[in-house]
């Protein structure tokens, strides 16, 4: 029995995670969610705290293979700008991550009755990384070759009129998506004052938590599991929310997959131990 | 069950990706080298619309004819695949690019790091911060001491810190499991919801 299961064809273990994460998508079972007071929770006080019509800017830093994770959190985001009036102002340090959620954010932002050019705009991917955004530092529209995400000139926008700098007189928040490089680490190099939020891939949490305790980040959204959070407190339950019971059930998978691995091979060596 | 080819298409790719786990198969490869060859294309599409084309119409065209300076600076890189006479022009863009990133590098680069050391030692109000000082101190001492040190209180600091970095390690891999799996749970409801329907989740 040991040296089976020692042995076990792996293909079963997909077929055990896939059942156990259709089943509670098609018939949830409603588990609890709790929110993170060191993470979700501070991220949401940062933002609330800021008075309405601050506005927010977004880093796209991801692609369209975080979806499942980062779709959640721009959405719990948008909404509780929604509820504060705060305004918006989409960029990327990605372009493949822009072109795949700006027709989201419209999406979301025609829900909402955001007029764009005066409640939220897209400036687009701008080329040049990081001499780019500094550049912006020192005068947003030049830096930015003065024109949206589509073309538009920056002069027929209203909301690009107070928009001159990138520095903190101007933004109150960046709040950056980020499944990889470059992510945050050019807002906390080169803009250390703007405040700093983060909606993060689960891979990436673990090294992002330590620039909470220094304040470098403000808070941040720990996977899809922190979008779930995110949306409690937002109170709009959405499809973090939905998925996380299928979620939860897949960790408690692995956990017996971890405990029965463990027993096996122990169990396997002993027993070899007792044939010499 | 959806009627959309846009779907049909998204199933067939997602269950021929899938079928690698039962076995390595032409169906796989097929949409393997698919999946290549599409990202090849649109990345010479995305190039193009966001360096080339505002390079042009953004800057050039509007009369900010300094830009041909970078540009034409930029074209030497090419010369890596020219007759190897002139392919020394090429290490002048190279050249540039690492000096100018390197200056930067040396300036900004520091400022977080220094943020960090700083927070290391200055909030100590909790025992979070404290265990946090102690594994920084016995990290550091492992790297340092890592060749010809026989003192048993520099092998034990080491024991230690080896431990506590596999666990940032074993962290860092559950949350990395973690994301997968969110990842997969986006596939699977896309067969479920966009495909057969089953859910209406969102």
């Amino acid at each position: 029995m040991l040296e089976k299961l020692n042995n076990l064809d792996s293909r079963w273990m997909y077929l055990a995670l896939v059942i156990v994460l259709v089943i509670p998508i098609i018939k949830p079972i409603g588990m609890s969610i709790s929110v993170n007071k060191d993470l979700t929770q501070r991220m949401y006080d940062f933002i609330d705290s800021l008075p309405p019509g601050s506005l927010i800017m977004f880093d796209l830093a991801s692609n369209s293979s975080s979806d499942t994770e980062i779709t959640p959190m721009i959405y719990a985001v948008m909404e509780h700008m929604y509820q504060k009036g705060h305004k918006l102002l989409v960029a990327g340090q990605w372009s493949s991550g822009l072109a795949f959620w700006s027709p989201k954010i419209d999406e979301r932002a025609r829900e909402y009755g955001w007029v764009y050019g005066v409640d939220y705009v897209n400036i687009g991917y701008k080329a040049g990384g990081t001499s780019t955004w500094r550049a912006m530092g020192q005068d947003f529209w030049k830096g930015a070759m003065e024109v949206d995400i589509n073309g538009t000139p920056f002069s027929e926008l209203p909301i690009m009129q107070n928009i001159r700098k990138l520095d903190d007189k101007t933004i109150d928040c960046i709040v950056i998506f980020e499944s990889g490089s470059p992510g945050m680490e050019t807002w906390i190099t080169y803009f250390p004052t703007i405040p700093l939020c983060k909606g993060s891939v689960a891979a990436e949490i673990s090294s992002s938590v330590r620039y909470i305790p220094t304040g470098q980040l403000k808070g941040l959204i720990p996977g899809m599991r922190g979008a779930a959070e995110y949306e409690k407190l937002v109170n709009r339950p959405g499809i973090a929310t939905q998925l996380m019971d299928a979620q939860s059930m897949s960790h408690l998978l692995v956990v017996a997959l971890i405990a029965l691995g463990n027993i096996a091979y122990f169990g396997t060596k002993r027993k070899m131990a007792r044939g010499r | 069950m959806t009627a959309e080819l846009q779907t049909w298409i998204g199933v067939i790719a997602t269950l021929a990706i899938f079928s690698f786990l039962i076995k390595e198969n032409p169906f796989y490869r097929f949409f393997e080298y698919t999946v290549i060859g599409m990202s090849a294309a649109h990345a010479v599409v995305m190039t193009w619309d966001n360096y080339t084309k505002p390079f042009w119409v953004n800057g050039v065209m509007k009369g900010e004819y300094y830009l041909l300076i970078p540009g034409a600076i930029a074209v030497l890189y090419y010369f890596r695949y020219a007759p190897p006479k002139y392919q020394w022009l090429y290490r002048y863009p190279l050249a540039l690019i690492m000096g100018y990133n390197i200056g930067y590098s040396l300036a900004y680069d520091p400022r977080p790091f220094m943020t960090q050391i700083r927070g290391t030692f200055e909030s100590l109000k909790d025992l979070n911060s404290f265990i946090y000082l102690v594994i920084f101190i016995g990290v550091v001492v492992y790297f340092i001491f890592t060749f010809g040190n026989k003192s048993a209180a520099v092998g034990k600091t080491r024991t230690f810190a080896r431990y506590a970095m596999m666990m940032y390690f074993g962290v860092s891999f559950g949350n990395t499991v973690q994301g997968r799996f969110s990842l997969l749970l986006g596939r699977l409801l896309f067969l479920l919801q966009d495909w057969l329907g089953l859910v209406k989740l969102g």
